[in-house]
């Protein structure tokens, strides 16, 4: 089965023009811009088969959304090749363009001043949907996203969740097989997320499309994919496993206790990080796990104890600290 | 600001046209006179207009609502060193081109001393005017959110009555009468006569009693529509 | 075919969506005769000096008023509306959705908004154009019809291209908005036939060009000066322009992409 995204040294590089404060800059600026070359993407590769959800992880301006851009044809890569589908994205060609879909939290590209359904008609004159196909697909999204009277109202007068509802339905009308998300469940509550990301994962499992997800949240990335790539600086700074990064880049534990006796004094037992609520959290060596906790729980009256993983944020943290795998 | 190259040219070789067909006048204007008219026409269409009144109603609704309450009158004044700062700007472009048209046209007018000075304070008070007639109609915004007809049939009227489209010369009789009893003349044709040089001395005095009368019957009817405006404000709320 | 159907689409959207504002046609009807109302108080103060402008009487000027009305809806409800959202669309990204449509960029960024008010104008000046040709006295024959369907069509196509021109400019300048301002009131000039102003002027204020080939032309051809010359070039400055400006959008694209130069 051959690889729905194929990546091979794909580059880019941004020329800016860069211009230092001052006066006399400004004034030599009119004559002579300085240029400055901007990597953003950096020989990177790596290989998706159909139907993975891969999440895209980084710090703004790692290279992120040029790297989704680039796949998804909007930029056309400096150096290096992708293959979506067999495609060259940047070609653009129609062939391509109608099995792919973009999805970007912070904007919206369904007509403001009309119902939703309306401009669901428009996509299916637009990705030339089979009538009886695209009722059926309407239906079922209206459906599962309880979406009956939203898509009658306007969209601008809908709230920004219900938005995102009916944006994501609306991008996925023409059943694409590839789908580029941005940042899709930006500004919204937790059970929109939750909703939204059900969506996506049940339309995966359903069609066997394939997802790339560039999210913060680490909710997103934790609850749709099993694979991560790590791009930091331009570059891959991991590539495998969720449950891998987290086991490959700590050492540590965390240990949350609720004493019975909240005035006790625990620093004793360990390396506290978080004191508050009557909870407090340790920040423990794995290796020394089993001990700590065997101590805490025969030495001090506990009303609750856990072991948790740290959370992802701290490992990608601690991996962008790092700077890299060796 | 191109708009008014633009419009000024537009009339200016209509007018020409029209004169030259007439065997070389009109309205009392020679061809080469009718070109002195549009090319000073931008000089003080530049200096005496202010902003839109669609710019108005925004100003007047972005400023802090509980102070026009509060005080006798809108802080009207407080953006005038930007708009002056924007006239000047504009003025580099009206210059050149002015001179440009002169090269080309061959205008003719008068320099008349007496009437260079005396078109200082008319300027002055031909923008004054303008704006307070602006910013009532600007007010207007407080009882009817469709402005744009308003607005429109405010500049047709001016379009004509001004001075604006032709020199008011080539109006007919009742139309001329007309002219002189509306505010528009004073705002535009009469500063325009005044630099032009066409202007005699009781013909100045009575334009400046003009601008004055009407700027005075304008503050007035200002003050009233504020209060009525502010009352307005209150009773339906922030 | 495909495309028929993509653009009977989107007007009929639009147009379902402007019918819930009603207010807005009586607005737009006010400000359509208010606008003829000046007009012809210009061309009537005009004529109460003179009975010919530069060759052109009194009910041929009004022919240049109609068509000058006419277009001005037609820009006023197709250009206009798509041309300013184009800067929008770049300048805060919305084109990304446009270019990962399976559908090409030009045509959906020139059909996407309608303002259907707008096209009282184009009754108006259908009104006003009928008016004065049939007391032309000499009347209008298939063939002169026909003519002037044609130069019209390529006035509106060269003026259409301009805008587009216009707008693609804001892929590398942000300022769209000054040079929409300007091109618009530049559409005064064509209240008046182009003839008016010496011939040097005329080739020399490039911006006379489409007002020329879009009102004065069409004009023409309702009041028997058209040229078998005027026609070819009406014909041949639409498909350059055309042409030229497809280009140039390309060119825009090209760069928003990051396409090495």
């Amino acid at each position: 089965m051959s690889a729905a995204v194929s990546v091979h040294d794909l580059s880019k590089t941004y020329i800016v023009h860069e211009r230092s404060s001052g006066v006399r800059a400004a004034v030599r600026g009119i004559f002579r811009r300085e240029k400055k070359e901007v990597k953003a993407v950096q020989a990177i590769n790596f290989e998706i088969q159909p139907g993975e959800i891969v999440g895209f992880l980084g710090p703004n301006g790692a290279g992120k959304t040029t790297t989704l851009k680039m796949l998804s044809g909007l930029l056309y890569p400096t150096g290096g090749e992708a293959r979506v589908l067999g495609h060259l994205p940047h070609l653009r060609e129609r062939q391509y363009l109608r099995q792919i879909t973009l999805v970007t939290g912070q904007r919206n590209q369904l007509i403001w001043d009309i119902p939703a359904a309306d401009s669901y008609d428009l996509f299916q004159a637009i990705y030339e949907i089979d009538p009886a196909l695209y009722k059926r697909t309407v239906d079922e999204f209206v459906e599962i996203l309880d979406m009956k009277d939203l898509v009658r109202k306007p969209v601008r007068n809908l709230s920004l969740g219900e938005r995102m509802k009916v944006e994501i339905a609306g991008s996925m009308l023409h059943h694409p097989r590839v789908l580029f998300l941005d940042e899709p469940t930006l500004g919204l509550d937790v059970p929109m997320q939750r909703r939204i990301r059900k969506f996506i994962a049940e339309y995966n499992q359903r069609e066997g499309a394939t997802v790339l997800l560039s999210s913060h949240y680490m909710a997103d990335v934790e609850a749709l994919c099993r694979r991560v790539i790590v791009i930091h600086q331009g570059g891959i700074l991991f590539d495998g496993d969720l449950s891998a990064l987290a086991a490959r880049f700590t050492s540590h534990k965390k240990v949350i206790v609720k004493p019975a006796d909240q005035s006790l004094d625990l620093s004793g037992y360990g390396e506290i990080v978080e004191s508050e609520l009557g909870s407090v959290s340790f920040r423990v060596p794995k290796s020394e796990v089993p001990g700590m906790t065997a101590r805490l729980l025969a030495e001090v009256p506990i009303v609750d104890l856990a072991v948790e993983d740290p959370p992802i944020e701290d490992v990608i943290d601690v991996v962008f600290a790092k700077g890299a795998i060796d | 600001m191109v708009g008014l190259l633009v419009e000024s040219l537009i009339y200016l070789v209509v007018w020409t046209t029209v004169s030259e067909a007439r065997g070389g006048e009109v309205g009392g204007f020679s061809t080469d006179e009718i070109a002195g008219y549009f090319i000073a026409w931008m000089f003080v269409r530049n200096v005496t207009t202010g902003w839109s009144p669609y710019a108005m109603e925004w100003r007047i609704r972005r400023g802090d609502f509980n102070s026009l309450l509060l005080r006798p009158v809108h802080p009207i004044f407080a953006d005038t060193s930007e708009m002056l700062a924007s006239k000047a700007v504009a003025m580099i472009t009206v210059v050149p081109a002015m001179i440009a048209l002169a090269l080309v046209f061959k205008p003719r007018f008068e320099l008349v001393p007496w009437s260079l000075l005396a078109l200082i304070p008319a300027l002055v008070l031909a923008f004054v005017l303008r704006y307070v007639l602006m910013y009532v109609l600007a007010l207007t915004a407080f009882w009817t959110t469709r402005l744009g007809g308003l607005f429109e049939l405010w500049y047709g009227v001016e379009f004509f009555f001004s001075g604006r489209v032709a020199p008011l010369t080539v109006l007919p009789e009742w139309a001329q009468q007309v002219a002189n009893l509306l505010p528009f003349k004073w705002m535009f044709y009469f500063p325009l006569e005044l630099l032009l040089g066409r202007s005699q001395p009781d013909e100045m005095l009575f334009g400046f009693a003009m601008q004055v009368l009407w700027l005075t019957v304008m503050v007035l009817l200002m003050r009233f529509v504020w209060q009525r405006a502010a009352r307005r404000y209150a009773a339906v709320g922030g | 075919m495909h495309y028929l159907r993509l653009i009977r689409t989107y007007v009929r959207l639009s147009a379902l969506n402007e019918l819930q504002y009603r207010a807005n046609l009586l607005v737009q009807m006010f400000n359509s005769v208010l606008g003829l109302g000046i007009g012809l108080a210009g061309l009537a103060l005009v004529f109460s000096q003179t009975d010919s402008l530069a060759g052109w009487g009194p009910l041929e000027l009004l022919v240049v008023v109609g068509v000058h009305t006419l277009l001005g809806g037609v820009i006023k409800s197709v250009i206009q509306p798509n041309m300013y959202q184009i800067a929008e669309g770049v300048q805060e990204g919305h084109l990304d959705y446009i270019l990962t449509k399976p559908e090409d960029s030009q045509l959906l960024v020139s059909i996407t908004r309608f303002e259907l008010w707008r096209l009282v104008d184009v009754f108006v000046g259908l009104g006003v154009l009928i008016f004065a040709v049939t007391r032309l006295g000499e009347g209008i024959g298939l063939g002169e019809a026909a003519a002037f369907s044609v130069v019209l069509l390529c006035g509106g196509l060269i003026f259409y291209s301009f805008w587009l021109a216009i707008a693609t400019t804001s892929f590398w300048v942000v300022r769209t908005w000054s040079m929409y301002e300007m091109f618009d009131r530049l559409y005064q000039a064509g209240r008046w036939p182009v003839g008016i102003y010496p011939s040097w002027l005329r080739l020399g204020l490039t911006f006379l060009v489409p007002v020329a080939f879009a009102v004065t032309v069409p004009a023409e051809a309702l009041t028997a000066r058209l040229t078998p010359l005027y026609l070819g070039l009406a014909l041949g400055m639409a498909a350059l322009t055309l042409v030229a400006t497809r280009w140039f959008w390309h060119v825009g694209l090209r760069h928003y992409s990051g396409a090495s130069a």
